[in-house]
């Protein structure tokens, strides 16, 4: 009876395979390879796109994990693939892609003088712009490596805000007791690289030289917090995002770096002006911070390229800009849309950072995987107490001279 | 006083309840962190019980990732492969058990070696060869690649049933006059059923689970297992979105569990008449 049944399956598997008319019996103007398929306003914003623009956009939902990612990515792009069109690439793939002449220039069509300027300099220089000069990307949207504080904690040990290395100390420290820490870290050795080079940036360093004495302060500065103050646990070198948050979201953490505009905490009823809120990021030798994007790409093998410059036209205009805040929360990358945001302590927060930080692009090299965990590994090392900040810094400018 | 019997009884119990904690365990973990809300997933102290428990990652899932589609794509792939796959493999598996010659030994050892090459080593020319005959994105072409998929380790399994099947009993029945199909389809075949049903379950699972070919040699066309890597990005791109990785885990997971329950007893017996034949 079951081995019939099984064989009914089978049979009815067939014939549905025979009588299927396949998926992409519709024409379209061009394919776009995105991330963001699953959120649940990606159709209120694929409508508007095609409405537009007059597109017709055949969606393809791509891997969320980002190896699978980056794998699938690089295969569609280095043979010449001419299926997809458009893609959504994040800094990682930027620099991996930027010089390898898979990604069309943008400069002559979409990115012109009339907005360039509109677009974070640095990022752009630092993330898209290929060695010869190509724009070869639009930015989908600016985010920060935003500083987050838990104002209960604040209150509680009597600072109103922390805007210096000696006030970040001094909260650090008070905050530091009952089994609680002043700062919560996400240290696992692909994640901590932000943090490595956070400090670095706020001391004033050079990611890519190690023999600057700001970089030994840094990781000095590191060292001790685990070590010397004891503000920070070296229990966090397994932590990723998610636990850091639930730490932060449970009282555990008093401050933290972390991107994203705070829905996490949102979601977990910890927001808010007398809770967990975005701060102005304190400065140390600098005041610096770390902003990320994902960048729309044209793939060079492109057979739509007319309807892919219009894609991206739209993708790179205020009403795209504007689509994006409002469907995806995407903080808009350009500065001049960003000003027509409603007034609210994020968007107010995000125009201090770009006016009074020093706003820079993540530093990223080709191998760039490869180069974060490396970095991260003898980070993890140095934090452990098994290799002296000496023989990581040695390590680290190793590294930098293998990969950059 | 506790006899010897007794205590057997209570060594198997343990080591039974031992293995299906170990087996069981991180199904249930993956159940309840699919009906916990994202903002108590990673709660210190671990709570095994979810104090607000949740449908809506499923609700959010069934409505946001165009499960009907895959279901169905999962469905054609994979019963196709597994009716077509299988009358492949029987017929080779008779012919490397029933006849003797170099040609024949070195194929099935290329069969054999197939199995060690990893996906990685041979997806970029594959991938160029596909797009060159347009199997690229189609259902042919998926089907084809989990036929290749399943092919070897199936006829590894058939053959060595075949060879077990005494030869003798072919012998009777051609002295009985019956010509070479009404063997194979009337004594071979019958004798086959077990281990048939067997390798068509382990294929199932096995299809189900495959997630490197549907990745990489289709765009359009997509399966629940390539699912799991698709759901939303946190509000930072960079955290994962555990709650509904574990609500898609759970809705790759029950086809199979349902699967093999049905079958539970054709598994059974084709693993057991493999194990004495051999």
């Amino acid at each position: 009876m079951r081995s019939n049944l099984f064989l009914v399956i089978l049979l009815a598997g067939l014939i549905l395979a025979l009588v299927n008319p396949g998926v992409m019996a519709q024409e379209y103007d061009l394919t776009l390879y995105s991330i963001m398929t699953t959120d649940q306003d990606f159709d209120d914003w694929l409508a508007d796109l095609e409405k537009e623009t007059g597109l017709k956009v055949n969606v393809i939902a791509a891997p969320t994990n980002s190896d699978t990612r980056q794998q699938k990515v690089t295969t569609v792009l280095s043979s010449g693939d001419s299926s997809i069109d458009i893609l959504e690439i994040n800094d990682e793939m930027s620099s991996s892609f930027k010089n390898t002449g898979w990604l069309e220039p943008l400069q002559a069509k979409v990115l012109t003088d009339e907005i360039i300027d509109y677009f974070p300099e640095g990022y752009m220089e630092d993330m898209i712009t290929s060695r010869s000069g190509d724009i070869v990307g639009v930015p989908g949207y600016s985010g920060y490596l935003a500083f987050w504080v838990d104002q209960e904690k604040l209150d509680k040990y009597g600072f109103e805000t922390i805007d210096t290395k000696e006030d970040f100390i001094a909260f650090a420290k008070a905050a530091s007791e009952d089994g609680n820490f002043g700062y919560g870290g996400s240290w696992e050795r692909t994640y901590v690289f932000n943090e490595i080079a956070t400090f670095v940036n706020l001391f004033g360093g050079d990611y890519f030289d190690w023999t600057n004495s700001a970089n030994r302060e840094a990781i000095q500065f590191m060292y001790d917090m685990v070590h010397k103050w004891e503000v920070t646990p070296i229990e966090q070198i397994g932590d990723k995002y998610e636990q850091m948050n639930q730490k932060f979201i449970d009282g555990k953490y008093a401050m933290i770096f972390m991107w994203g505009t705070g829905t996490e905490y949102r979601n977990a009823g910890r927001y808010g002006e007398d809770q967990i809120h975005i701060a102005m990021v304190p400065e140390f030798e600098t005041r610096s911070i770390f902003t990320d994007s994902w960048s729309y790409v044209l793939n060079s093998a492109s057979e739509n390229k007319e309807a892919a410059y219009k894609f991206l036209q739209y993708v790179a205009s205020e009403q795209g800009m504007l689509s994006a805040w409002e469907n995806f929360d995407r903080y808009p990358a350009r500065s001049d849309v960003a000003k027509k945001l409603p007034d609210n302590e994020i968007t107010e927060m995000y125009n201090r950072y770009s006016e009074e930080a020093v706003v820079r692009g993540r530093p990223m090299v080709p191998q760039t995987m490869e180069f974060i965990t490396q970095m991260g590994t003898i980070f993890q090392q140095v934090m452990q107490n098994q290799i002296t900040i000496d023989e990581f810094l040695v390590k680290a400018q190793g590294f930098v001279e293998e990969y950059k | 006083m506790i006899t010897r019997f007794k205590l057997e009884n209570i060594f198997k119990w343990i080591i039974a309840l031992t293995v299906s904690f170990i087996i069981l365990f991180p199904l249930y973990w993956i159940f309840i962190s699919s009906i916990t809300p994202a903002g108590e997933l990673f709660q210190r102290p671990i709570k095994y019980i979810p104090e607000n428990p949740t449908l809506s990652n499923y609700i959010y899932l069934i409505k946001n990732t165009g499960l009907y589609d895959k279901i169905i794509s999962t469905f054609i792939i994979i019963t196709t492969t597994l009716l077509i796959s299988t009358i492949i493999c029987v017929m080779a598996a008779y012919s490397f058990a029933r006849y003797d010659s170099i040609g024949l030994k070195i194929a099935f050892l290329f069969i054999l070696f197939s199995m060690l090459i990893p996906n990685v080593v041979t997806a970029r020319p594959l991938y160029d060869f596909m797009r060159k005959v347009g199997l690229y994105d189609t259902y042919t072409g998926l089907i084809i690649l989990y036929i290749s998929r399943v092919i070897p380790f199936t006829v590894l399994i058939l053959r060595n049933f075949v060879s077990n099947i005494p030869i003798t009993i072919e012998e009777a029945a051609a002295i009985d006059g019956a010509d070479f199909s009404q063997t194979i389809f009337h004594i071979i075949l019958p004798l086959m059923k077990p281990a048939i049903a067997t390798v068509s379950i382990t294929n199932f699972i096995m299809c189900l689970n495959e997630f490197f070919i549907p990745l990489f040699y289709a765009n359009n066309i997509q399966v629940l297992s390539t699912a799991i890597t698709q759901l939303p990005l946190q509000d930072n791109m960079y955290s994962v979105p555990w709650d509904l990785v574990s609500s898609m885990g759970w809705i790759i997971i029950l086809p199979i569990i349902i699967f093999v329950s049905v079958f539970e007893k054709q598994i059974m017996e084709g693993i057991m008449a493999g194990g004495v034949k051999a």
